[in-house]
Formats: structure tokens, C-alpha cells, sequence
């Protein structure tokens, strides 16, 4: 129990450095705006059209009828087609979350240089606290500050987006395109966070100030993006199949009512979003994708601790 | 207990912090003190668990503090005010002591903040609680010092140079507050200020190139200098290198010099009762002596 305690003693402490100092705040801040602003675009810019289709006309209604369709199919189809709208703009968008491996490194990477350099660090090593829960405390803080702002942020334009197109449209998202980028933020997006946030702590491990720690947290963000890109990479070879295995996975189980009408509209299978015939993946590739990640942050941690225990006795 | 056997600490290859140590620190007030450089720090945290000997023996409350077991459990009855002192600018004081508290293993709410008001009030800190730490004095910084070594009720407080940037009025308090504490509890005071020992410790032993030079009570260190003291009125001449000046005063028959060796016949001395400090620069000349023969 007291082991507990001292980690979240530790993370509640880096949780208000988090937003003294600002870094991860910024960072995490201009990562979700830059999403934010990418998904927007595409169904904003189009909002106008949209408009226009979903005002039914009696040119309109001879049309949608002449194609076996009723009217009452008219309001979840325009709904579903905003929503894959939204979803492609999400897909193009989320390719910029790849850019917190980069930049959350550098941010946290000043986390413990920071102790040392304000000479804090010998006062934390007097009490009984042991190097592993020293590690822990500072990345569950820093998390837990990447992880406030980056919610804010994808809360507030969920928000917006939902506000907007209630005000033209008169109706929100469909309940299959907020599962989508629910989905996509937590077995995507969550991870790539963790991943960021706690190689970027553990490489300052190694250097004695923040200054020090900038750089190789610059090397550890390209290193990251890198790997994460090859180690997960999907099996298509199109533009979305740039980022990893969650991402596709998501994308290949992605359906709509639109999406199926237009199919029928098209008489055939619809390649909606350029992964027509790629290899599926399944719940187990995500699973290991996920466990290669656990393995990989396991190893590193204790990389880390043993050069705490070497150099500093902990 | 302490007990330190055969200690050495080695940096690198060329840089001999302690020389095969051995010491026995009962309960009280203990003084450690030599010049800058002479293995004190090093010998405070080895005794803290912060840095591992070279070789030898440490034993502190009963635990070796060479294995991670026995360092865990010395540091979890330890009160410890480093030398090099930082904090964090962006805390207050209070914020910082809660911090501290929690990471000594106090869980009881009412019991930590208890004992944060009864440090931050003892070191006289509690109007400027909450003020950010940015702000603070070197000698306001020293005392969130001493009040974090204080939390926790420790066993073993070791203090490493507590009075530097402290104001006379502030040490002499802080003397007073540790000479209390070592009433419940061991007390390491490590400092090359040979009058905050004089004037608090009991025993005291005196380093100096990492090795024990002198183990004993300050009467004793006093008596070895007794019969070696003298002062001596020159018109302006400053006295032979065979003596140490410890004090010099402009009289109005020339100048007043308070020296240490032995005078010679011609000279108009006086021998005079040794205080500590001169007991303390006696052993030095001693040591340096032996060093150069």
C-alpha cells in the first residue's frame, strides 16, 4: 500500500510540474488541435453540399425513389454519410497523432533531468523509495498530464463537431462514426500516447539536465516513429496503410448504412477506403501489436532502473 | 548504533575519498568535522545508503547498508539534510513537505499534517508556507531543508552542513533545535565550522584526507592542544612558519597574535587556555606535519 502511495505521491507532484512548466501541456495541446483542425476540414468545407442534399426535393424524391429506396431511408443515409465523411477526414487527420512519437519524447524527456538539476535528486533517494517506483510515479504523472490535455482537446472538438452540424444539419454524428473515433482514440490513440510519454521519461533517465536531454528525446521520438511505423505496419500498401495495425483494423471493420447503400447503389463491394484486396487483420495481430508494445516498455523500464541502481544506488 | 569497519571509498582510480575508516557513532549528538574535501560528504551517504563504499563495512541501526534490504530499511528511519540542498522552485513550502512526507511513508492525513505544522512552525517557516519556493531566501531554503529532514520522526538525522547561509540568529537555533532532537534520536552533524560542534556535540571525531584523525569528546580534543597555545605580541612582525596564527589583533603596543606550536625563548608570550578550534587546527598542523615527514 505504501507503494502505491509514494508512486501516486510522485505523479500527482509530475502532474502539477506538468502544468507549471508547461512542455507536455503545449505539446500534447498543438498535437489535438492539429487533429482536430484536420478532421474539421474535410467535413466543414463540404457542409454546404450536404446541406443542400439533405432538403428533399420532389426531383429529389423521384430519384431516390426510382432506385427502390423510401423516403424514410433518406435522414439515416445523409446522417451515415456525413459520419463516413467524418471518418475519412478522422483517418487523414489521425496520421498526425504519429507526430506525438516525435514530440511528447522530447517533452518528458526533461522529467527526472529536471530533479537532478534543481539538485532534488539526492533528497528523493534518502527516503525509502526504490527505483522502479520512482520510474513509475514520474511516467504515471506525466501520463496523466498528456493524457488530461489530449482528452480536453478531443472532447472540445468533438464537441464543436457536434455543434456545428447540429446547427446546419439539424442532426449530429452518426452513432457508428463517434464509435469509430471513440474506438480509434483509445486502441490507437492511447497507446501511441503511452508510448511517448514513457520512452520519453526513461531516456532522461541518462542525462543530468533538461538541456542534456533534449536531443537524444529528439532521437528516442524519431527512433519511435520509425519502429512504430515498420513494427506495426498494415498490409495494405495505399496511403492509410502508412500507420499501424490498430488503425487498419478499425478501418477494415468500419460499416455504415451509407456505406452499405451505396454498395447496392454501385452493385458491388464498395472500396470506401482503398483497402480492397489487402489482407484482413485480426483481434489477435492487434493483441500482439500490443504486447510487443508491453514487452518492448518492460525492457526499457528495466534498462532504466538498472542505471539508477549502477549510477545513483537506488 | 553505527558502526563503520575498514571503509573505503574510491572515484575512479586516483581519487581516495576514505581511507579505511573504522568508527563507532553511539546515540546523541555526533560531530563530524574536517577541512572542504576532507571525506565527510562521501562518509554521510554512505551512512545514508546513497553511494556504495568501495570496501568495508557499514552497519547503521542494525542493517548493512551495502545490501538494497538493509538500505531500504536505514532510509526508511532517515532524516537527511544534504549539502547541496535543492528544491523545487515551483512548489511552496508546504506542497514541497507534503511531497516529502508521503514519499517517507506517512499515510495517516491528521499525522502528517500535524507533524509538517510542528516542523514548518520549529524551523519558523509557517507564515511563508505557502508561498512558492522561487521566492525564497538561501537561508529560508535551508530551513524547508532541515524541515523536510525533521518529518517523519527519524531515528537517524544526519545534517550536512546545515548552518552554511544561515545568519548567526538562524544557527544558533538550529543548533539548539538539533541538540533537542538528540534527545530522541541519533544525530550526524557533518561540518568544517568547527564552533556549531563546539558549541552542541558531545562527541566528534575530526577527518581529513579520509581518515579518522581524532576520535573522542571535545575535552579531549581541547587537552592535546593545551601547553600549545600562546599569545604573542610582535611590533608588526608576523611570527615564525613553525606557528599557526589563529587570531590576529592591532593592539596599541603593536600586534596581538594568537598562535599554536611551540614559540621561541626570545618571544614575549603567554600561554593561554585552547578553546576547540584550537585543539581542531593543532591536529591539522599535526597531520600536515606527519604528511611532509
Amino acid at each position: 500500500m505504501k507503494v502505491v502511495r509514494r508512486i501516486l505521491a510522485i505523479a500527482c507532484t509530475e502532474f502539477r510540474f506538468g502544468f507549471r512548466r508547461g512542455a507536455p501541456v503545449v505539446v500534447t495541446a498543438l498535437i489535438g488541435l492539429l487533429i482536430s483542425a484536420g478532421i474539421l476540414v474535410g467535413p466543414l468545407a463540404n457542409l454546404s453540399m450536404w446541406e443542400a442534399v439533405s432538403v428533399m426535393t420532389p426531383e429529389r424524391i423521384q430519384r431516390w425513389t426510382s432506385f427502390g429506396f423510401t423516403i424514410e431511408q433518406h435522414a439515416p443515409f445523409i446522417r451515415d454519410a456525413v459520419g463516413d465523411m467524418f471518418v475519412g477526414s478522422t483517418l487523414l487527420a489521425w496520421l498526425l497523432i504519429l507526430l506525438a512519437l516525435l514530440f511528447l519524447p522530447i517533452a518528458t524527456a526533461v522529467s527526472i533531468p529536471a530533479d537532478r538539476q534543481f539538485g532534488v535528486s539526492e533528497l528523493l533517494r534518502t527516503t525509502a523509495i526504490s527505483g522502479f517506483v520512482y520510474l513509475a510515479g514520474k511516467v504515471l504523472g506525466m501520463f496523466a498530464t498528456v493524457l488530461l490535455v489530449a482528452a480536453i482537446m478531443l472532447g472540445l472538438f468533438f464537441a464543436v463537431t457536434e455543434i456545428i452540424l447540429f446547427s446546419i444539419l439539424h442532426h449530429g454524428l452518426s452513432a457508428s462514426a463517434s464509435l469509430f473515433f471513440i474506438k480509434l482514440s483509445l486502441l490507437d490513440g492511447l497507446p501511441i500516447l503511452i508510448w511517448g510519454t514513457t520512452v520519453g521519461v526513461l531516456v532522461g533517465v541518462f542525462f543530468r539536465t533538461r538541456r542534456a536531454a533534449i536531443f537524444p528525446g529528439f532521437l528516442a521520438g524519431v527512433a519511435s516513429l520509425v519502429g512504430w511505423v515498420y513494427a506495426f505496419r498494415t498490409p495494405s500498401q495505399d496511403f492509410f496503410g502508412m500507420t499501424d495495425l490498430a488503425y487498419y483494423y478499425l478501418v477494415q471493420n468500419y460499416h455504415s448504412f451509407a456505406m452499405d447503400l451505396e454498395a447496392r447503389l454501385g452493385g458491388g463491394g464498395l472500396d470506401y477506403f482503398g483497402i480492397a484486396g489487402a489482407p484482413g487483420v485480426g483481434i489477435g495481430q492487434l493483441a500482439l501489436m500490443y504486447l510487443a508494445l508491453v514487452a518492448a516498455l518492460a525492457v526499457l523500464t528495466s534498462l532504466a532502473r538498472l542505471w539508477l541502481q549502477w549510477k545513483e544506488n537506488y | 548504533m553505527i558502526t563503520v569497519s575498514q571503509l573505503t571509498k574510491t572515484y575512479g582510480r586516483k581519487v581516495h575519498a576514505l581511507r579505511g575508516v573504522d568508527l563507532e557513532i553511539g546515540t546523541g549528538m555526533f560531530g563530524l568535522v574536517g577541512p572542504n574535501g576532507a571525506g565527510k560528504t562521501t562518509l554521510m551517504r554512505i551512512l545514508a545508503g546513497l553511494l556504495r563504499p568501495t570496501s568495508g563495512k557499514v552497519s547503521v541501526l542494525g542493517n548493512d547498508v551495502t545490501n538494497r534490504r538493509g538500505k531500504l530499511a536505514v532510509k526508511s528511519v532517515l532524516g537527511y539534510l544534504p549539502q547541496e540542498l535543492g528544491l523545487y522552485p515551483d512548489l511552496t513550502a508546504l506542497e514541497f513537505l507534503e511531497y516529502v512526507a508521503l514519499l517517507k511513508g506517512m499515510t495517516d492525513k491528521a499525522e502528517k499534517e500535524k507533524q509538517i505544522n510542528e516542523t514548518l512552525e520549529l524551523v519558523g517557516l509557517t507564515g511563508d508556507a505557502r508561498r512558492k519556493m522561487r521566492t525564497f531566501s538561501g537561508g529560508m531554503k535551508r530551513r524547508v531543508g532541515i524541515a523536510q529532514a525533521l518529518l517523519g520522526k527519524p531515528q537517524l538525522l544526519i545534517v550536512d552542513e546545515p548552518t552554511s547561509g544561515l545568519d548567526p540568529e538562524e544557527r544558533v537555533r538550529l543548533r539548539n533545535l538539533l541538540a533537542e532532537m538528540s534527545a530522541r534520536c541519533t544525530v550526524i552533524l557533518s561540518t568544517h565550522i568547527v564552533e556549531d560542534v563546539s558549541q552542541s556535540c558531545n562527541d566528534l571525531a575530526v577527518i581529513n584526507l579520509g581518515q579518522v584523525l581524532f576520535r573522542g569528546s571535545p575535552g579531549d580534543l581541547i587537552a592535546q592542544a593545551r601547553g600549545r597555545v600562546w599569545n604573542l605580541v610582535t611590533t608588526g612582525e608576523r611570527p615564525g612558519a613553525a606557528l599557526t596564527v589563529v587570531s590576529t589583533v592591532q593592539i596599541q603596543d603593536g600586534v596581538q597574535y594568537r598562535v599554536i606550536g611551540t614559540p621561541g625563548e626570545a618571544s614575549k608570550v603567554v600561554s593561554v587556555e585552547p578553546s576547540l578550534e584550537d585543539g581542531y587546527i593543532w591536529l591539522m598542523q599535526q597531520s600536515r606535519l606527519e604528511q611532509v615527514s
